[in-house]
């Protein structure tokens, strides 16, 4: 077994416990925290596999940005007691929904087990990259290449999301104009 | 110079302007709704003054300009003047009158129009988003309203875990094809040897992630809430826009693989076994559904799922026969025609508690109103297929189509559904005509500009119910993407 192969193995065991603990854990603060953990072990996994740029970035946006917003939200609610469900749904969806994940689960297991077989892509093995000048070189390139045009229609993204913020926390008036 | 995607700029441009002149002009909404108004009509005229004969693809590939993606770019406009003109006096009432309605409805157009023409899983996930976060936001803008709030965050979360599933499908994809692009998936898919499991599962999630989005049985179970809770007019816009565009990438991410090689036949025999099941299903559960409805969106929502029903049996035919796709085009012509009408005049309802349109508000309307009254019978009969209607030529077509395909049992099915939801779509028309008004119905009081838009609608669906022939040879026209 090599070092990366435990380090694999650790990373995964936190990001799953994490996320477990994220889901399972009352108190939306516990739970938050579990997310970072989550958060941290996923950057170490793409570390693994040589994306040192992915790794930077994903606990600069996620855990640093990201985070920070999900307990500033829940400092604001003011949920420090624990909440209790909303809605009992019945056993006949809870029954349906455990069937669907189950399914799930073995599809994605099934999956996991055959990847062996296919080869993808091999154009930016480890040493292309270094010889074209590494991880953050490469992206950019092809970001502003030939992903020109996802990288435009973000833009138009973040224009939504900034209107459709202002929208929603804008006061309204019934039957008026605000 | 030519700019193939001069179309798109100019909706663009035209949004960035609405924006910018809601910035100048606070605290009125006039600017922006003749702002929007001027964008959707220059775009509408830019898109049918050039449509291009062939396929034409820009951005590395990324994106295809074709009579396909601009004339669903110019429906998506029309649709918007429609609904701009026809419910401005409903938004005033319900207090959303804003300028920001404006410019999360140019957005969400944008979106779909951008979305149709994506070749890219990239590029198709975030104008899917583009799309859907105007969507939500419009969802819940009557903030005062418990349930358009519920709608909201409904949509949202439903929308979340939609894209969730379409990044995991579309990474698998990546991972069994090394690529995005769906051209170049094709190109894989004709030489490709070997384990394709990877690939299958990819492709089922994304079909499946737009599967929720046009609410196919059984991912159908978000609809009638959020129809019911949101706006009337961006229910409308859901039921057209979003609908629409979202078949159009349905039927491009079927034909990603090239079914003709033998290779795939076991493929191809496996997925039309599954959307074979959903249609069945979508039709049963729609057509069952909507005859037990009373609230009037609720009843559209299920109308639109038993549509979904018959476009997914277009899409059906088209996996074996892929010629048969324009039957898919023109039933969402039609579809897209008779709904955006039909929202317009439920839009000059005026219900007196805030209990949203019943059934009961439509009793006695013949004496009421009867003009209003027969553009509700066009609609109405178009929804349920009854000839000299494009609703019966959109139905026609795609039966045809799937008897050429060799769907014969399900044509029987679809048929039979037909008959059924036809009793929900006239029992409606019975209440307007035979009933006296019941004391607790509501009024009903439209702008006359909105009452010319339905007019106009009702005027092109009877139009193209008696003459399709044109359209028709168009759409047959239209060149299929691979």
């Amino acid at each position: 077994m090599t070092g990366s192969m435990i380090a694999f193995a650790a990373f995964s065991t936190i990001a799953i416990v994490g996320s477990l603990l994220v889901i399972f854990r009352r108190t939306p603060v516990a739970s938050a925290f579990a997310l970072v953990l989550v958060f941290f072990s996923f950057s170490g996994l793409y570390a693994l596999m040589g994306a040192h740029l992915i790794a930077a970035l994903q606990i600069l946006v996620y855990t640093g940005a990201i985070m920070v917003l999900f307990v500033f939200v829940i400092m604001l609610l003011n949920q420090d007691s624990p909440i209790t469900d909303i809605k009992e749904s019945s056993l006949l969806f809870k029954g349906i929904a455990g069937l669907a994940c189950v399914g799930m689960v073995t599809v994605l297991i099934n999956a996991a087990l055959r990847v062996s077989g296919l080869a993808p892509t091999n154009i930016y093995t480890d040493q292309k990259i270094e010889e074209l000048g590494g991880n953050l070189r490469v992206i950019s390139e092809l970001l502003f290449t030939d992903h020109l045009f996802q990288f435009e229609l973000t833009s138009f993204l973040l224009l939504g999301a900034i209107v459709a913020t202002i929208a929603l926390s804008k006061r309204q008036r019934k039957g008026g104009v605000s | 110079m030519s700019l193939p995607i001069l179309p798109w700029l100019v909706l663009s441009i035209g949004l960035l302007a609405t924006i910018l002149i809601s910035v100048v002009r606070v605290g009125t909404k006039r600017p922006a709704q003749i702002f929007a108004l001027l964008t959707l009509l220059a775009t509408f005229f830019y898109s049918v003054t050039t449509v291009p004969s062939g396929v034409e693809n820009v951005f590395n590939g990324a994106f295809e300009v074709s009579a396909l993606t601009q004339v669903g770019l110019a429906l998506f406009s029309l649709i918007g003047c429609i609904f701009v003109l026809g419910t401005s006096r409903y938004l005033t009432k319900e207090g959303i009158h804003i300028s920001d309605y404006y410019h999360l409805m140019l957005l969400m157009i944008l979106g779909a129009a951008v979305m149709i023409g994506s070749k890219d899983l990239i590029s198709i996930f975030i104008a899917l988003e583009v799309m859907s976060l105007p969507a939500y936001t419009l969802a819940g803008f009557r903030r005062h309203d418990a349930r358009s709030n519920e709608a909201g965050i409904k949509y949202f979360v439903m929308g979340g875990a939609i894209g969730a599933v379409f990044l995991l499908g579309a990474a698998f994809i990546f991972g069994a094809t090394g690529s995005v692009s769906i051209d170049k998936i094709f190109e894989w898919s004709k030489v490709a040897q070997g384990d394709f499991t990877l690939f299958y599962i990819g492709h089922l999630l994304v079909l499946i992630a737009f599967l929720f989005k046009v609410a196919a049985v059984p991912f159908h179970f978000w609809k009638p809430d959020v129809y019911e809770g949101s706006p009337i007019a961006v229910t409308g816009m859901m039921a057209t826009v979003i609908s629409a565009a979202s078949f159009i990438v349905i039927s491009r991410l079927i034909g990603i693989v090239d079914f003709g090689r033998i290779e795939w036949g076991a493929y191809a025999a496996q997925l039309k076994q599954v959307v074979r099941v959903i249609v069945v299903m979508s039709l049963v559960v729609g057509s069952a559904v909507l005859l037990t409805q009373s609230n009037l969106k609720r009843m559209l929502a299920y109308s639109s799922i038993s549509h979904t029903g018959y476009l997914l049996l277009g899409i059906l035919s088209s996996i074996s026969h892929p010629q048969e796709i324009f039957s898919v085009w023109m039933y969402l012509f039609g579809y897209c025609l008779m709904t955006s009408g039909l929202f317009v005049l439920l839009s000059q309802s005026e219900p007196k508690a805030d209990m949203g349109v019943e059934l009961i508000d439509l009793t006695g309307l013949m004496k009421r109103s009867p003009y209003t009254t027969c553009l509700w019978i066009v609609f109405l009969f178009s929804m349920a297929g009854i000839p000299f209607t494009v609703g019966f030529f959109s139905k026609y077509f795609v039966f045809l189509s799937s008897v050429s395909a060799g769907e014969t049992a399900f044509v029987v099915i679809a048929a039979v559904c037909a008959v059924v939801s036809a009793y929900a779509y006239i029992r409606p028309v019975a209440l307007m005509v035979m009933r006296d008004a019941d004391p607790s119905a509501s009024n009903w009081k439209g702008s006359p500009v909105s009452t010319v838009v339905a007019t106009v609608s009702a005027l092109a669906v009877i139009y193209f119910g008696v003459l399709p022939g044109t359209i028709v040879q168009f759409l047959k026209g239209v060149p299929i993407g691979h």
